[in-house]
């Protein structure tokens, strides 16, 4: 039997062949390191590398090409921005549903309050001005839960940080390369993104971009040699070296390039439209099932305000899910999706849900062997 | 007229090339001249009759004058 993967959240499968080809192209017939050695081959590495950073830019409307930085993945990219910006006895603003690469370095630096949300994860935006002290510092939120799909409102979360005076770090996990994401006009100043989910590329590589407000004052926090200012003991202070010590993971990028490319070539209201269109046929299969009582969704039960992550409780969801892998060769996650806040604020902690996340490759044939299995198992 | 322009780092570097590429202008990449002090070791020759204050940005650290048979003494 075809095996069905709904487990897009934890990583992007299948990749486009474009990116695997990129990968194994250039470990085999190219394989230089960049930002050291001056030969042409390097340069060519370096001018790939270029386009990597400037499709990104063009993507998320950045403010620079040089302010895109690459790391080993979202959650570096988040520890890095978190550590690099905030300092002890500083303050900041967490969403209801943040995973744990926000919420382990937040308390692990600063104290926080969360903006509650309701039951369907809906952010209650009437608050957040509330919860302003004088030593908050910033914004911190997901743009789309990785529990239960449901999408933060950037737009006005980015509007009372600005108003204010605050930071604003997005982790764009589950967005990136699904949603419009605007880094002016929702004025972000350091979008966190993963390489691997939504831009398609392999697992390894993400990023950040950051504004130059916040370049000014964040500090690295690798350092080590960057191939520039190499008679100083100090990190650059120009981007992107001053993020960017020792060597870049240089296959991983150009593999990230030509699927950030896929996600242009196809454009993001298609692949949102695509991906949405499966979230909507699997809800409406898991709704009869829940009007049974024999599951329930968490969350929204439409489209409305969401992406295609789905989460459902019903009797034994760890029995459940790997009877869908054993018996139906259908892919999920059951647990805490290291999102234990999340799971709080949703009222599915301790045990967890049942996750399914559709892909843009994900087929409507899929979703409904998918409902199909999960109509057997639960009878 | 013959020009070095060296950077502050190979990024700055490969897009000064891409620019100039992109107008036309012959350039090349290649090491930074020893005798050229500089804080990134890549740097881009190149050739314009143009105005140079134009091609200068936040990403160059200097821009050299050199003469004609530059690229085929290194």
């Amino acid at each position: 039997m075809q095996k069905i993967y709904l487990d897009n959240a934890a990583t992007s499968f299948p990749k486009p062949e474009a990116v695997a080809r990129a990968v194994y192209d250039y470990i085999v017939k190219e394989g230089v390191n960049i930002n050291r050695s001056s030969y042409s081959k390097a340069y060519d590495a370096e001018v790939k590398v270029y386009e990597c950073r400037r499709l990104l830019c063009e993507l998320f409307n950045g403010p620079g090409v040089k302010n895109v930085i690459f790391t080993g993945g979202i959650t570096e990219s988040l520890n890095v921005s978190i550590m690099g910006l905030l300092k002890k006895g500083d303050h900041v603003l967490v969403s209801s549903l943040e995973h744990n690469s926000v919420m382990r370095p937040v308390i692990n630096r600063v104290d926080y309050d969360v903006i509650p949300c309701d039951e369907n994860g809906d952010m209650r935006l009437d608050t957040v001005k509330s919860l302003i002290r004088p030593d908050t510092k910033a914004i911190i939120a997901t743009h789309a839960s990785n529990v239960c799909g449901t999408i933060n409102p950037l737009y006005e979360l980015g509007k009372i940080a600005k108003e204010h005076g605050l930071y604003f770090i997005v982790d764009s996990a589950q967005s990136g390369g699904v949603l419009e994401i605007d880094m002016e006009a929702m004025n972000i100043d350091v979008l966190c993104f993963a390489g691997h989910k939504g831009l398609l590329g392999p697992q390894g590589i993400g990023g950040f971009v950051i504004n130059n407000k916040a370049a000014d004052i964040m500090e690295p926090f690798i350092y080590g040699g960057t191939g520039s200012v190499s008679d100083s003991l100090r990190m650059p202070e120009f981007l992107p070296d001053k993020y960017e010590a020792g060597t870049l993971n240089v296959p991983g990028i150009i593999g990230l390039a030509e699927g950030v490319r896929c996600v242009l070539n196809r454009e993001i209201q298609e692949i949102i439209r695509r991906e949405l269109k499966a979230t909507a046929t699997l809800l409406e299969g898991f709704d009869d099932l829940q009007k049974e009582g024999r599951l329930k969704i968490i969350g929204h039960n439409t489209i409305d305000n969401r992406v295609g992550v789905v989460s459902v409780t019903c009797n034994d969801i760890s029995k459940v899910s790997y009877l869908l892998d054993d018996k139906y060769d259908i892919m999920t996650r059951v647990g805490l999706h290291c999102s234990p806040l999340a799971h709080k604020s949703l009222g599915t902690f301790p045990e967890g849900t049942l996750r399914f996340s559709v892909g843009v490759y994900t087929t409507m044939l899929e979703i409904e062997r998918c409902i199909e299995a999960m109509k057997q198992l639960l009878k | 007229m013959n020009y070095i322009a060296t950077f502050f780092s190979h990024y700055g570097a490969i897009g000064f090339d891409r620019d100039c590429r992109s107008k036309n202008i012959f350039c090349k990449l290649m090491p930074v001249p020893r005798s050229l002090s500089s804080s990134c070791g890549t740097c881009v020759f190149f050739k314009t009759t143009q105005d140079i204050e134009q091609f200068k940005n936040e990403d160059i650290e200097n821009i050299y004058p050199v003469d004609e048979n530059f690229v085929e003494d290194i």
